[in-house]
């Protein structure tokens, strides 16, 4: 008995000594790299001094192998020959848990799942580094991380002043998520240019311009009954331009000697005149011919509609002539047009009662320009 | 049978005009630039480029002419080309100095086309302007069956060159007058025609003055406020517009009655103070309604106030 | 019986083999030893034993044995033997069993009366068998590639074909892997039920000691460590990237030991090493035209819509003569995203006041604006690395463009490592009718190459 009593004062403590050795070696801090990461920095040119135009943010994003305990910190540290030119000035920094960003890989670990929580309210600030330390970013009061989240902040110059290392070429930089002993990080590269911007210049010019359009290259007529009611048909006109000011001219066909109007060109031939009066009356049984109006694509100054072509009385069309020189101006207006303003033409035709059956056609020339 | 008949007729003038698929395509045409003054000297050789565009949704096809221009019904700023026979009889077309790069322009949508162009000054050309445009007409294969119009699409860019430094600018006012004797509201045309007497263009400018009876100034309009341009040898009609809504001014002068408008116009671009153009014309504006308005409350005040007077009399 | 007694060296084969027994009598002999170890009462009998040991014996050799079962456990062996190759070496009637964790995993296998682990029968390279489970050890293996950054060729055999033919970098990208790593092993003619663990550290073995997960594949602690982490070489070399969770720019030491049945573990292995990339990006800009697929030019970067190219308001759009030509390149497993942001949200004239405004559109039917375009992307192609695609508003055709907007937009991206990334944009305008003439529009774009490692 007594035997026993002694060996189990000497084998229970040893015993415990190992077991309690062995729960240390158990619960020692295991340090783990990170699943994700990435820094979105809104500048890449080296040497930026963080003010104004030079201003440089960071976006990070980040996924933890671990989950890291609430109340801990994020840290970027850069590398240890660039002190002072990643924290341009020691101080606070503005920090906004983001949820998103751009460079977003959507469905994977490089995808911000949510915006990086709190265990109070975010704060941030750079350091600058020194003898034996470095450059760090530290973002503090994190909430928990949980491994195969990835979470967004965002911390841009405040007090404390960001900018960039004056090398070109690749920085290696260390992110740290830790929380007490339990910590996760990485080292990583990202890179700086000369320059990082691509300036685009453009001379807009000064001579002017005139767009003309019409909707339609062809207008049917329908069926023209001799002596008859008249048939219409139209199309719309659209100008713009940029000189001071634009005119619409037309000029027809006919028969190629006599008038413009349409004409049949098969046998026996037949020419419905445009006429030799300014307008026509086509509501008037007695009056046949071919003839436009023009609606006004303003309703006030400045377009203004030749008064021989406005289509305020129904039945009332202009009559146009033959070629270059019995070009009629139909529409014009004094001053610029800088977007498309349109307006409808409306064709009326009607055959006298001498006019035979057959296909009656006339090409209609629509000049347009700007003012000299 | 007569209702057979009846039926029949309609039919056959549906047959007699075939109702026909058309291949409607729309036309559009940009230019840049919309016009262009040069000086040049004889024997000079010049080059530049003129562009184009189509904004529609299909390719439009454009031939090139060069031909002379003249004024669209005297409307000063307008152009269109001469025909072959005009342009080889007008003294003052540049024709036959220019060369094209292409006599097709195929306008693809949505695409800038340059057309490159060369002004070969002959060495024998006298002094002042002439004229030359560069005009492109549109040019479309339709389905020709039944009865129809088609139009085609034209724009050009008129060229003024301007040889030596030697030229005269002369010119003539013919004409100055509003549209109108008597208004009732200010909606005043001033209808103006000047003669271009010089060897160039000329672009008048210059001002229109309005005064009532107590030669107070009404109003100041501008003169051809476009810069729309007068080429030489050519008579050019000017419209300009007088608008007011009421008949009292911001500085509180009356506009009724009779009405003076006195134009001055100058021309030249050098020395233009010493070359003015000056006319008057006189118009009235006698808002009748209101006049009339106005004078029947009062008659009939007055009517009343004799009734009353002649009841008051009688008791 | 008489026992036999062998030696082991620790580096190479067995001088002396035993001969093997036929298969049925092996079987038999073992499960009657099975069963008279493990399926009576012998957990109960074995912690008597124990403690009679322990009661009975003098007392440094009571220390050093309480020790010896304290720790010998975590690292004993525990499978049951299903191996067509058995051998009884000296059965015995003498004392001795074997005793079970709760979950199954180790065993020990207790002895009496045998040599003790005395460091007096160790040489250098020699050591005496001690008892009679280790002449069933396997072959010590050896690491026959460990590899993160070889360039051009690589000792690694069971790997993918172009691991062979490229090295690590054809499979990891540019300067090779940074977070994992390929190991094969060396088996030393072992068979191929041997199974395998793989011990790493970063510090040779001197404090840092860790182990590879079997699923996982991520270094773990000794106390996460257990038996479904011993694989066996075909299991570990099918999985491409054996090594993972690595930091990057370190050195690991890794060794390997084998096992070929219960307490048949062995001394682990030679070490080698091998040091993760640091990681690498690449990026840069050049102004070339359309053929500039070759072209390097250096800053200021600018490109002009002046002389043949100068816009005309109202006009249809043009297009710069100048490309904006990228390079991108980098080993980061997320690949890269390249994104744009423009200072002005558009060609802007301090003349003028005006700004021709950029947007996501088809500029043939907008009447205005201004963007950009991929013109070209090309990158050496690899089975194990990753492509280049522009993002959709960015791959239009004809005259649509993606906006280069005052916020950041993506607008290239790679979904892995690439090598020789090469992409191009066009630049399109079209200023609409309402912009006045001016020399001055001007809009600054800044491009930023993002890798996710």
């Amino acid at each position: 008995m007594k035997s026993l009593k002694t060996s189990i004062k000497i084998v229970v403590p040893t015993l415990f000594l190992i077991l309690s050795t062995a729960f240390f070696i158990v619960f020692s801090a295991q340090a783990g790299t990170l699943a994700a990461v990435y820094i979105f920095m809104s500048r890449l040119k080296a040497g930026l001094d963080g003010s104004g135009a030079n201003a440089v943010q960071f976006i990070l994003a980040i996924d933890t192998a671990t989950n890291i305990p609430t109340a801990g910190t994020i840290t970027i540290e850069f590398p240890d020959d660039e002190d002072t030119s990643w924290c341009r000035t020691a101080g606070a920094l503005t920090v906004t848990a983001v949820a998103a960003s751009a460079v977003d890989l959507t469905g994977t670990t490089w995808d911000i799942d949510s915006a990086l929580p709190t265990s109070g309210t975010l704060t941030a600030a750079c350091s600058q580094g020194g003898a034996g330390t470095v450059d760090t970013i530290t973002i503090s009061s994190v909430g928990s991380l949980t491994a195969g989240t990835t979470y967004g902040v965002q911390v841009a110059s405040s007090t404390g002043v960001l900018g960039t290392n004056g090398t070109t070429g690749e920085h290696e930089v260390t992110v740290t998520a830790a929380s007490g002993v339990t910590l996760d990080s990485k080292s990583f590269k990202i890179y700086l240019l000369g320059d990082d911007a691509v300036v685009i210049t453009a001379t807009v010019s000064d001579m002017p311009t005139v767009v003309c359009s019409i909707s339609s290259n062809t207008v049917n007529l329908g069926t023209l009954y001799p002596g008859g009611a008249y048939a219409t048909g139209g199309h719309t006109i659209s100008t713009s331009t940029t000189s001071s000011g634009y005119y619409w001219a037309v000029y027809g066909t006919g028969d190629s000697s006599t008038d413009a109007g349409l004409y049949k060109s098969t046998a026996t031939t037949h020419l419905i005149p445009s006429g030799a009066t300014a307008t026509l009356d086509l509501t008037n049984a007695t009056i046949y011919g071919f003839g436009l109006t023009l609606s006004d694509p303003d309703s006030t100054d400045p377009a203004t509609v030749a008064p021989n072509f406005v289509d305020t009385t129904a039945g009332t069309f202009g009559t146009i002539d033959r070629l270059y020189s019995g070009a009629k101006l139909v529409l014009s207006q004094s001053g610029t047009q800088g977007s498309a303003e349109n307006s409808t033409v409306t064709y009326g035709a009607k055959a006298g009662s001498s006019a035979p059956a057959g296909t009656y056609q006339e090409t209609v020339y629509w000049i347009c320009g700007g003012y000299y | 049978m007569k209702y057979n008949g009846i039926l029949l007729l309609p039919v056959i003038i549906l047959l007699l005009s075939v109702y026909p698929s058309y291949a409607q395509i729309a036309l559009s045409i940009g230019v840049s630039p919309t016009s262009k003054v040069i000086k040049l000297n004889p024997g000079e050789s010049y080059s530049d480029e003129i562009v184009y565009w189509n904004l529609s949704q299909e390719a439009d096809t454009y031939r090139v002419f060069i031909s002379g221009f003249e004024q669209i019904e005297n409307q000063p700023g307008t152009a269109i080309i001469l025909t072959a026979e005009e342009d080889a009889i007008t003294n003052y077309s540049a024709s036959k100095w220019v060369t094209v790069s292409k006599d097709i322009l195929e306008l693809e949508p949505n695409k800038n086309v340059k057309l490159q162009y060369t002004i070969n000054v002959p060495t024998d050309t006298t002094d002042g302007e002439f004229n030359v445009e560069i005009f492109l007409i549109s040019e479309n294969a339709y389905q020709q069956q039944g009865t129809a119009a088609f139009t085609n699409l034209a724009a050009g860019t008129p060229i003024l060159i301007q040889i030596g430094d030697d030229y005269v600018q002369n010119a003539e006012l013919l004409r100055f007058v509003a549209d109108k004797k008597v208004y009732e509201k200010i909606d005043v045309n001033f209808l103006t025609t000047i003669k271009n007497l010089g060897d160039m263009h000329i672009t008048p400018t210059g001002e229109i003055l309005i005064q009532n009876i107590f030669r107070q100034e009404v109003a100041r309009i501008p003169f051809n406020k476009n810069a729309q341009s007068l080429l030489r040898d050519t008579l050019g009609n000017y419209e300009d517009n007088w608008t007011q809504s009421g008949y009292l001014t911001p500085s509180k002068a009356i506009a009724l009655g009779p009405m003076k408008a006195k134009l001055m116009v100058t021309y030249r671009s050098f020395q233009p103070g010493f070359a003015v153009l000056a006319s008057e014309t006189t118009f009235w504006i006698i808002p009748w309604k209101i006049i009339i308005a106005i004078l029947t409350v009062l008659l009939l005040a007055i009517i009343i106030r004799i009734s009353k007077k002649k009841i008051e009399k009688r008791v | 019986m008489a026992e036999r007694v062998g030696f082991e060296p620790t580096v190479r084969k067995p001088v002396q083999r035993f001969s093997r027994p036929s298969l049925s009598t092996t079987q038999s002999s073992l499960l009657r030893h099975k069963l008279y170890h493990k399926d009576m009462l012998f957990p109960l009998l074995t912690n008597i034993f124990n403690l009679h040991i322990i009661i009975y014996m003098p007392n440094i050799l009571r220390i050093l044995f309480t020790i010896y079962i304290c720790i010998y456990p975590i690292s004993l062996l525990a499978k049951e033997l299903d191996s067509p190759n058995y051998k009884i070496v000296g059965a015995t009637t003498k004392g001795g069993g074997t005793t079970q964790t709760t979950d199954g995993d180790y065993s020990a296998l207790l002895e009496i009366g045998r040599i003790s682990n005395n460091p007096r029968n160790y040489s250098t390279s020699y050591k005496m068998f001690t008892s009679p489970e280790e002449a069933f050890l396997p072959a010590v293996p050896e690491v026959a590639c460990f590899e993160t950054t070889t360039n051009g060729s690589s000792n690694c055999t069971t790997g993918p074909t172009e691991l062979t033919t490229g090295g690590m970098v054809a499979i990891c990208g540019p300067s090779g892997c940074y977070d994992k790593a390929r190991f094969e092993i060396d088996i030393n003619d072992n068979p191929t039920d041997t199974l395998y663990a793989v011990m790493i550290s970063t510090d040779n073995f001197s404090s840092d000691i860790q182990y590879i997960d079997g699923s996982s594949f991520w270094p773990e602690s000794i106390s996460t460590h257990n038996l479904s982490d011993f694989l066996t070489k075909t299991d570990w070399e099918t999985q491409v990237f054996n090594i993972q969770g690595l930091q990057s720019a370190t050195t690991y030491y890794i060794r390997i030991f084998a096992l070929h049945g219960d307490f048949t573990q062995t001394e682990p292995g030679p070490i080698s090493s091998a040091t993760t990339s640091a990681g690498s990006v690449f990026f840069d800009i050049d102004i070339e035209d359309s053929t500039g697929i070759s072209a390097e030019t250096t800053a200021p970067y600018t490109i002009s819509f002046t002389g043949a190219y100068e816009l005309i308001g109202g006009s249809a759009s043009t297009t710069a003569e100048d490309r904006i030509w990228l390079d991108g390149s980098t080993n980061s497993e997320g690949g890269f995203a390249i994104v744009v942001r423009g200072v002005n949200g558009g060609l802007k004239s301090d003349t003028t006041g005006q700004t021709i405004v950029s947007a996501t559109a088809d500029l043939n039917t907008a009447l205005d604006g201004f963007g950009i375009q991929s013109e070209y992307i090309d990158y050496d192609t690899y089975p194990y690395l990753g492509s280049i695609t522009a993002m959709t508003d960015y791959s239009g055709t004809g005259n649509y463009v993606g906006i280069v907007g005052t916020s950041a937009t993506k607008v290239y991206e790679s979904d892995a490592p690439v090598y020789n990334g090469r992409m191009a944009l066009k630049v399109i305008a079209k200023p609409g009718m309402d912009k006045s003439a001016a020399t001055d529009y001007q809009e600054t774009i800044y491009f930023v190459l993002i890798p996710r490692f």
